[in-house]
């Protein structure tokens, strides 16, 4: 039967130019791509979504504001009646720049903040950004636009989150994601920031704890991306599995389409430059790490869960950048209950991913799922 | 002339993902019904409307590879109903009109 869903979301890395160095980056952000896309190939980019049922666009980076012409290609979804959401460190909300966003018709900004004062500013290897984000939070409050904070917990700001709670709630943010970081990229030569097992069911029990309080203040608390899926510490709906080529699609800056941008490059399906998105969306065999999922495809960490074959083992990205294969994601309240119960260890746990190197365990290790690149 | 829309089906599996995203930003709401309401092209709504007239007024039978979607979406036209077409449908569809313009 023909694959018949289509890329609702988009996650648009608009450049990977970003003027910081955060320490736990995945994207290992700084320097542009090669080659990225022009504002006017981005234009054209556009016009491919109205018929692949695109309901939102969330521009991303490196730091999309440094990609000249962001606000046109906002102001241009808005006119295809795509909604648009940005996602920024923060540090270039001036006055001027949340006028352009108001003008360009965003649906919300989202701000990384990854702990209190001290730890925000370590993560971002530069001292005082957390009051600059702050500044910038405030600016975009007083216009009226709608602010997401976005936190990547790591092992510094996991005890700090009720305190950032109280902030947020204080600056009067609607609503605030939280998310382990994702040991790859830069991140993955910090093993001290990752979070080990117990430190994750500690996040768990915060969000179960705290989404509720949120919803008696207003602030609107989400845990995402490798948060999950099941027992009493999952707060959010119930977890069908990746939607990465599912309802999501990621664009790169130079045009390579990936499920979703966490995803390593080795599971790039095309490039906009040689296909169009349609082309690559339909192509049969495409995303199939996430398409053809078959029951029992689980990994040694997820074999025998009784979920397993709704959950399809987790967060792709997670799984593969972890343990070398998919449907395997080893962070999962439950998969570590279960696993500490019998005092066995996951495979591939985070020390031994540690241990052995991200750049080790990857190249190589994707099994034939079928993935067969066409870029 | 306001435009051309069509709901467009999702299927069920789909539709049950309630979790549309999970990273980057908080996105909920995107869809409240397993329809989503499209404007659709004028060229959409030119080759659909042209194959369903030819059939109400002719009898001639669309494409193969259309022919239930613009049937069923002819049912709906006579009967005066909000056109609906399955996501199958309507990726059929857009496939003969990308097919057509090469």
């Amino acid at each position: 039967m023909p694959f018949e869903s289509f890329p609702h979301i988009v996650g648009w890395e608009l450049t990977l130019a970003c003027n910081l160095r955060c320490r736990h980056c995945a994207s290992t952000a700084g320097v542009p791509r090669a080659n990225e896309l022009s504002l006017d190939e981005c234009l054209s980019t556009c016009e491919q979504f109205p018929a692949l049922l695109v309901r939102e666009v969330d521009f991303t980076g490196g730091e999309p504001l440094l990609m000249p012409g962001w606000d046109k290609i906002a102001a241009h979804l808005r006119k295809l009646g795509i909604t648009t959401r940005l996602v920024t460190n923060g540090i270039g909300l001036t006055p001027d720049t949340v006028a352009r966003m108001k003008d360009a018709g965003l649906a919300s900004v989202g701000v990384s903040l990854d702990g209190m004062e001290t730890t925000h500013d370590y993560v971002r290897a530069h001292d005082g950004m957390f009051q600059v984000v702050i500044a910038g939070l405030e600016r975009l409050l007083a216009a009226g636009l709608h602010s997401t904070v976005i936190t990547a917990v790591n092992s510094r700001s996991l005890s700090e989150l009720p305190q950032v709670f109280r902030l947020l709630q204080s600056l009067g943010v609607p609503a605030w994601q939280i998310q382990p970081i994702f040991p790859s990229g830069r991140s993955s030569e910090r093993p001290e920031l990752q979070l080990d097992e117990n430190q994750y069911l500690e996040l768990g029990r915060f969000t179960a704890k705290w989404v509720p309080r949120g919803r008696e203040v207003g602030l609107q608390l989400r845990a995402a991306d490798s948060c999950g899926y099941f027992t009493e510490l999952w707060t959010g709906p119930e977890w069908y599995g990746c939607n990465g080529g599912i309802t999501a699609v990621g664009i790169m800056s130079d045009g390579r389409i990936k499920g979703c941008l966490s995803m390593p490059d080795e599971l790039v399906d095309g490039n906009l430059r040689k296909n169009d998105l349609w082309d690559i969306w339909f192509r049969p065999g495409a995303f199939a790490y996430s398409r053809d999922y078959k029951n029992g495809r689980l990994g040694p960490n997820c074999a025998g869960c009784e979920q397993g074959d709704q959950c399809r083992g987790g967060c792709t990205s997670m799984s593969f950048t972890t343990t070398g294969r998919f449907n395997n994601d080893p962070y999962c309240y439950q998969a570590i209950r279960t696993r500490q119960k019998a005092g066995i260890k996951a495979h591939y746990s985070h020390d031994q991913f540690v241990q052995l190197g991200c750049q080790n365990l990857v190249p190589g290790a994707k099994e034939n799922f079928g993935a067969s690149p066409i870029v | 002339m306001p435009p051309f829309q069509v709901n467009v089906v999702l299927a069920d599996w789909i539709w049950r993902r309630k979790i549309w995203l999970f990273y980057l930003i908080v996105a909920d709401n995107i869809f409240d019904k397993n329809q989503i309401n499209v404007n659709v092209s004028t060229e959409f709504e030119n080759v659909t409307f042209g194959y369903a007239k030819a059939y109400i007024e002719k009898g001639e039978m669309p494409p193969a590879d259309i022919a239930p979607a613009i049937l069923n979406m002819a049912d709906d036209f006579m009967a005066g109903r909000q056109v609906a077409i399955r996501a199958g449908d309507y990726i059929a569809i857009q496939n003969h009109m990308r097919k057509s313009a090469r």
